[in-house]
C-alpha cells in the first residue's frame, strides 16, 4: 500500500477531500486490541465518533482502494440513516468505478438506501435486476435474490 | 491534510525537439503525499470539527 496505492495522486486527492488519515502499527495498543487486528494491512473507516463502519484487509490497487473508501463513507452515512448523503456517494462509485469490486455492493446498498428513503419495495427488485444484469457472479447478486420475489 | 517536504521534490527532465535542436528543460515537481496523523483522540476531535470520516490504517512496516 505504501509503495503503490498511497502515493497515487487520485488516492491522495480523495483522502485530502473526504477523510482524515491516521496510520498506526498493527500491534499498537490499545487500538489493535480495540479493533481486533489480525491481518495487515487493515484499513478501517470510522465516523466522527470513532465508530467503525467498514474495513478492508490486504492490498488494494488505487482503482480498488478509492471505491472501497467511498463505500466506507457511504456506509457511515447509511448506518446513521443519512440516506441522501449515502446515495450521493454510491452513485459516484457506480459512475466513476463501475468495474471495481466494490460496484456490486454499491448497487445493493443503493437499492436498500432508496427503499429506506421512500419505502417503495420496487427499488429492491430493481437492485436485483441490475445486479443480475451487470454483475451476475457477484455475491451481492446472490444476497439480493429474495428481492426478485417482491 | 497534505504536505510537501524536500523529500517529495522530484526533478523532471523534459526533452523537446525543434528541428535538429534538442531543448532540455528541468522542472522541479512537488509531489503531494498523505500526511498521516498518529493519535486517534486528536483525529476524532478534528473529524468532529471538520465533519469528515476517519481512515484508520494498521500497517506492518516489514
Amino acid at each position: 500500500m505504501g509503495a503503490v496505492t498511497y502515493p497515487n495522486e487520485r488516492v491522495v486527492e480523495f483522502i485530502e477531500k473526504n477523510m482524515i488519515p491516521i496510520q498506526v502499527l498493527f500491534d499498537s495498543q490499545p487500538l489493535a486490541a480495540k479493533f481486533n487486528i489480525q491481518w495487515t494491512p487493515t484499513v478501517i473507516t470510522l465516523d466522527e465518533e470513532g465508530k467503525e463502519h467498514h474495513r478492508t484487509i490486504g492490498f488494494l490497487s488505487p482503482e480498488e482502494f478509492i471505491p472501497s473508501l467511498m463505500i466506507g463513507v457511504a456506509k457511515s452515512h447509511f448506518d446513521r440513516e443519512k440516506f441522501g448523503k449515502a446515495l450521493e456517494m454510491l452513485e459516484k462509485i457506480l459512475k466513476d468505478y463501475p468495474k471495481s469490486d466494490t460496484a456490486p455492493e454499491a448497487v445493493y446498498m443503493r437499492g436498500v438506501a432508496l427503499y429506506k428513503n421512500t419505502h417503495q419495495a420496487s427499488h429492491l427488485k430493481d437492485a436485483y435486476k441490475r445486479l443480475q444484469g451487470e454483475y451476475p457472479s457477484s455475491e451481492w447478486t446472490k444476497r439480493a435474490q429474495p428481492y426478485r420475489l417482491l | 491534510m497534505l504536505r510537501s517536504s524536500l523529500a517529495d521534490i522530484k526533478t523532471v527532465q523534459l526533452v523537446t525537439f525543434f528541428g535538429n535542436d534538442v531543448i532540455t528543460e528541468r522542472r522541479r515537481h512537488m509531489a503531494k503525499t498523505i500526511m498521516w496523523e498518529k493519535e486517534l483522540e486528536k483525529v476524532l476531535v478534528r473529524a468532529q470539527a471538520e465533519n469528515r470520516m476517519v481512515l484508520l490504517d494498521f500497517f506492518n512496516p516489514l
